[in-house]
């Protein structure tokens, strides 16, 4: 579990800024964004995924899988220093880049070598070879998406109304249960109708297989305290089953 | 500790530089296509944005039987 996991209500980290609009910061993160999604369109877990993609068919070099999970475990996983010291697409850069490293893809030394290449000379081309089938993947996946929607296997253990405590189970790198809500005190708000499969299981905090999934709500003062607390918030979360225990 | 969090002169330009390298060996490698990303970055500006809110924004303030789920609570 590192630090990443729980900066809500940490301090002095400044304001939020909700009037930035900006999604990029510099012109080459719109790269790595667009690279990151044609390998979750070209994953090779989409040939099962819903709805199913002709992934066997696709004129691709790319064999693994690559979900957002992929991105989260690398980035929840760093060093808490290296995580704050680095921008959101730094991180992408650094992790992506890695992957292809580790999993035979590049030679570290031709990416270094390149980089060198591309320093001396930014406006140099990219090699032109279109690969239609590939860029229609990509189109279809983007309308289609990759849903996470299953049938249950279990009736659901809560319902609208209920008190409910947030779990703390351990976690590995990467866990779908913000820090901040565990040991809280909650209400079941909603009841989202079937279940839901995450990309992968999240090993010990118990997210894995399909799962009920509910609207939580807080009240901020039962997670920040009354004095720390704007008075009548309430805070709404998403939470798996797994994360909630009933409140006897 | 401040050298902790120092970063690279060329932040920005090592960054552009190693992103178009990867991109530049994934196509030759036959991982991506050299228009792969440009069709997720066209999908982006031009079909799935804010700007599909904003229009539906826009239709409900002239349009008052437009239905506008948008406007009703956001909770389930």
């Amino acid at each position: 579990m590192r630090l990443q996991h729980y900066l809500g209500g940490l301090e002095n980290l400044g304001p939020v800024n909700f009037f930035d609009k900006k999604v990029f910061m510099a012109e080459w993160e719109k790269r790595i964004f667009g690279i990151h999604t044609v390998m979750m369109a070209e994953s090779a877990h989409l040939a099962n995924a819903l709805p199913k993609y002709p992934i066997a068919q696709l004129p691709t070099t790319f064999k693994d899988t690559w979900t957002w999970a992929s991105l989260r475990t690398g980035a929840e996983g760093m060093q808490p220093f290296e995580y704050f010291k680095f921008r959101y697409y730094e991180k992408w850069l650094m992790g992506i880049s890695q992957f292809f490293v580790d999993r035979g893809y590049v030679a570290a030394e031709e990416l270094a070598t390149l980089t060198e290449h591309y320093s001396a000379y930014p406006d140099a081309p990219l090699p032109e070879r279109p690969n239609l089938p590939l860029k229609d993947q990509v189109v279809r996946y983007l309308h289609h998406g990759d849903s996470g929607l299953r049938t249950p296997v279990a009736p659901a253990r809560f319902t609208v109304g209920d008190p409910v405590y947030v779990a703390d189970p351990e976690a590995a790198d990467h866990t779908r249960l913000p820090g901040f809500l565990r040991n809280k005190k909650g209400t079941i708000t909603g009841v989202y109708p079937g279940a839901f499969e995450y990309f992968v299981s999240t090993g010990p905090d118990g997210l894995a297989g399909p799962q009920h999934v509910y609207c939580v709500s807080f009240h901020a003062s039962d997670i920040w305290g009354a004095d720390k607390s704007e008075p009548h918030t309430v805070i709404y979360a998403d939470l798996f089953e797994v994360y909630l225990k009933p409140v006897h | 500790m401040a050298a902790l969090f120092d970063h690279d002169k060329n932040r920005e330009a090592t960054s552009a530089a190693k992103v178009r390298a990867l991109e530049a060996l994934l196509i030759k490698k036959g991982v991506l296509g050299s228009d792969s990303v440009d069709a997720v970055l066209s999908h982006f500006e031009t079909v799935a944005g804010p700007f599909n809110g904003a229009r539906i924004v826009a239709r409900a303030w002239v349009d008052p039987t437009y239905p506008t789920p948008a406007t009703d609570s956001t909770s389930i």
